[in-house]
Order: structure tokens, then C-alpha cells, then sequence
């Protein structure tokens, strides 16, 4: 199990256990399979360009190489900055109490590039935050499930089902003049993305 | 992904306006200083390297020859970088599909059960078509969207001229003073999810609209899931 989202605000804890919210644990899922002319199903293969190696599962695997040809193993590598230097690289802060903020205004959360959503089960609450998240208040603290090049921002929430958390980074939109021609940028998330066949 | 799509206003007015992606950039990523590191597949072992076609080929004296001659390792083959490849199907004796498969969509519970079988059904795009996007009327206060969708994605809507600034400008505006979310859709009755791109994930559309003295800035967020507790969900 993953250790607790520890908040803290004025020297009072509050901790809660969280789990990733996926679609499919909501409503379930759905998947294409391919069968054979016997009804058995598919496996998928890939063939090279030149036709002369077919590869089935786990016979690839992939890696970073430099220019001239050498595998750069995961844990050589470090956050490098956008001018070259290496920069930090942080900590998950899953375990180690992080400094809430809030309440925040719910507009806020709408600025989110969100990466992920978590289910939230409270399991000690000295400060109090239950009942102003049951009253609708909204908080936010820094948060990396993992480490990572940076850290995210997570903004705590509750409905009547639970308590969540909206976990991702702020991202600043342009605003349009009439006298201003925007070319809006291309929504890389939605490219890198092949056919989804997981629909409704 | 379309780049572009047909909404109506709220006085069903519709317009064709620029659609696009808002991304955050990362101020690092994962790599060596001075270095510039490519992200390649390779070949890690060949199909008659694999365990099963070992075990058939070599029988009992499968171990000793591990030991002796690496039959693990096809030394001509792996390590070749792999670039342009086609994806074939293989029936379950491991043999090439020559013919094309039957394709079914299999639908699961959410404890991961099987529910149903059917013939899969292709969906076409829906945001940019002669059918516009449909402002449903249903407002959603801000505080209560933010606690009860999921936003997994937001795309701002941009204006192509003049006669769209002022379109635009006034769904923002209207959105901003309200301070609410409009719930929109496709269909005759904008009752449909939105699509993006042929067979792609459908989507709950709402517009979030801001407005600084003459400058707007217009959103559709996408939600495709409630913030709901599972456990909740499965004991109901």
C-alpha cells in the first residue's frame, strides 16, 4: 500500500490513504479483441519494414541511446533544465507532511493541467479539514505520487460520495483580443494518442 | 483531433471557431547534461528464442544448454534498432493471420467481469460537423462542477474573425457574470457525448468562460468520469 497523503496547517496533521480513480473501476471497461476464423482470440505481432523478423510480446524493448549508439541505463539519467543544467529532482511526498494552503477559489482548479485523479480515505484528521471540505472549502498542497522533475500541484475536494484528490499542474492560458490572431496550439495529448476504442 | 468546432450560443446562433490544446510544458525532463538521448525500441530476443520454442526444441536437455551455447540469444538479430514496423495478428498457435480477423468489443464490469459481447460500432467525429455543438441551457455553478466531474481535459476555443471575437466575447462574458459552467453537447437534442476524432473517447463538453474588460478567454473542459468513490459505487 501507498503511503498516506500527509497535510499539515499549524502544526496539526491530517493524513488520509489514496488510491488512483480510473474510469473503468466507475463504469467499467471496454476493449476490442481480434479472433481467428475459429473464434480463438488474437495475439498482436509486429513485422519490420524489410519483412524479415516478426516479433510477438516481449520480444522488443526500448530504451534511451546516445548519438553514437550507447544505452543510457534510467538510473544514469537526471532532471536536466531547459538551459542544460541538471537540475532536482524530487522526492515523492507521499509520507512526509506538506503545507496545505486554502481555502482556494474553485476557479482555481479550472487552471489545472490535470495528470491524475485520487480517492481519498481519511485516516486521522487533528486539524479539522473534514468538515471544511464537507462544507465545500477547497485546499491545496504540492504533491508527487513518485519522484519526478517536478511537483504537482494536488487540490483537495469532497462531494457527497468521498474525498478526492485533482492532482496536476496549472497551466496559464492566453487571453484574445480582437485586434490579436492566435494560433492556437495543437493539442499534443489528444496526438500522441492512436485510436481509443475505449468508449462509452 | 479536430481543430476546429461548431457551437451554438444561447441564442442557438452557431459558429465555426478555432479549437486547441492548452499543455503544460516541463521546466526539466530525464537526461544526461550535454547529451542528446533518443528513445529507440530494439529487437530483445527472437521468436525461436522465446521459452516455449526452447522447451519444444531442446527437451530435456534444455538446461545444460542454456549453460553451454546461449540458445537464449539470437546473436545475429538482437540489439537491431527497430524503427517502421506493421502490426499482424497471430491466431493462438502462434501462426500469421492471412485473413482478417473478426473484430468483437468486449464490455467488463467495473471488478473487471465480463458483461457483454457485440459487434463493435465505429463513431465518427461530431464536434465539427453541419450539426453544431448544442448549448444545452444547463448551468452548473463552478463550486459544484469542480467537486463532481472529472476535468481530464481542457481546450480553448479561439476566435477566426471579427464576427467570432464578438461571438466568443459574449459566451465567455455571459459564463463569467454567472459564474457557472454550460453543459453542451452534440446531437439534434445535445444530448451526445462529444468525440474528437473517429472511434475516440467520448466526452462530457462544458464551457467555462473569463472576461478582462475587452479580452476573453473561453474553455471546454472535458470530463469522461464523475468524482465518485468506487468502493460506494460497487456496494450500491
Amino acid at each position: 500500500m501507498a503511503k498516506p497523503l500527509i497535510v499539515a496547517k499549524n502544526g496539526k496533521l491530517a493524513s488520509f490513504e489514496v488510491s488512483l480513480l480510473k474510469r473503468s473501476k466507475l463504469y467499467g471497461s471496454r476493449k476490442r479483441v481480434a479472433l481467428d476464423r475459429n473464434g480463438h482470440v488474437c495475439t498482436r505481432a509486429i513485422l519490420t519494414e524489410d519483412g524479415g523478423l516478426l516479433l510477438g510480446s516481449g520480444c522488443t524493448g526500448q530504451g534511451y541511446f546516445t548519438d553514437s549508439g550507447a544505452w543510457v541505463e534510467r538510473r544514469q539519467m537526471v532532471p536536466v533544465g531547459n538551459e542544460g543544467q541538471v537540475t532536482e529532482m524530487h522526492p515523492s511526498t507521499l509520507g512526509v507532511p506538506q503545507k496545505i494552503n486554502g481555502p482556494v477559489e474553485a476557479l482555481e482548479v479550472l487552471t489545472l493541467h490535470v495528470q491524475s485523479f485520487y480517492s481519498l480515505n481519511i485516516l486521522n484528521d487533528e486539524w479539522g479539514l473534514k468538515s471544511k471540505l464537507d462544507a465545500g472549502q477547497i485546499f491545496k498542497c504540492p504533491f508527487n505520487y513518485s519522484s519526478g522533475v517536478e511537483v504537482e500541484t494536488a487540490f483537495l475536494v469532497a462531494n457527497t460520495s468521498g474525498y478526492f484528490a485533482i492532482v496536476g499542474h496549472p497551466v496559464e492560458a492566453e487571453w484574445c483580443a480582437q485586434n490579436q490572431a492566435l494560433m492556437p496550439p495543437a493539442d499534443a495529448a489528444f496526438q500522441e494518442d492512436d485510436l481509443d476504442f475505449d468508449m462509452f | 483531433m479536430s481543430d476546429s468546432i461548431n457551437l451554438t450560443d444561447a441564442k442557438g446562433r452557431d459558429a465555426n471557431v478555432a479549437l486547441g490544446g492548452l499543455k503544460h510544458i516541463p521546466s526539466a525532463v530525464i537526461g544526461l547534461p550535454n547529451e542528446r538521448l533518443t528513445f529507440k525500441r530494439f529487437v530483445s530476443s527472437t521468436r525461436e528464442c522465446s521459452h516455449e520454442a526452447l522447451e519444444q526444441r531442446l527437451g530435456d536437455n534444455y538446461g545444460q544448454n542454456l549453460v553451454d551455447s546461449d540458445p537464449e540469444i539470437d546473436m545475429e538479430q538482437t540489439g537491431f534498432f527497430i524503427d517502421q514496423t506493421q502490426m499482424i495478428y497471430l491466431n493462438r498457435h502462434g501462426e500469421a493471420l492471412f485473413v482478417e480477423p473478426e473484430v468483437v468489443e468486449i464490455l467488463f464490469d467495473p471488478q473487471g467481469g465480463e458483461k457483454e459481447r457485440r459487434v463493435p460500432l465505429d463513431t465518427l467525429s461530431n464536434v465539427d460537423t453541419a450539426a453544431p455543438v448544442r448549448w444545452t441551457g444547463k448551468k452548473i455553478p463552478v463550486t459544484e462542477a469542480v467537486r463532481r466531474f472529472a476535468f481530464q481535459r481542457r481546450l480553448q476555443l479561439f476566435h477566426v474573425n471579427g464576427i467570432t471575437f464578438d461571438f466568443l466575447f459574449e459566451i465567455a462574458r455571459t459564463l463569467h457574470m454567472s459564474q457557472s459552467l454550460m453543459l453542451v453537447g452534440a446531437g439534434d437534442k445535445g444530448s451526445d457525448p462529444l468525440i474528437f476524432r473517429a472511434n475516440g473517447k467520448p466526452y462530457r463538453g462544458f464551457l467555462h468562460g473569463r472576461v478582462d474588460d475587452t479580452r476573453f478567454q473561453l474553455f471546454l473542459l472535458l470530463s469522461a468520469m464523475e468524482l465518485k468513490n468506487p468502493s460506494l459505487e460497487s456496494s450500491s
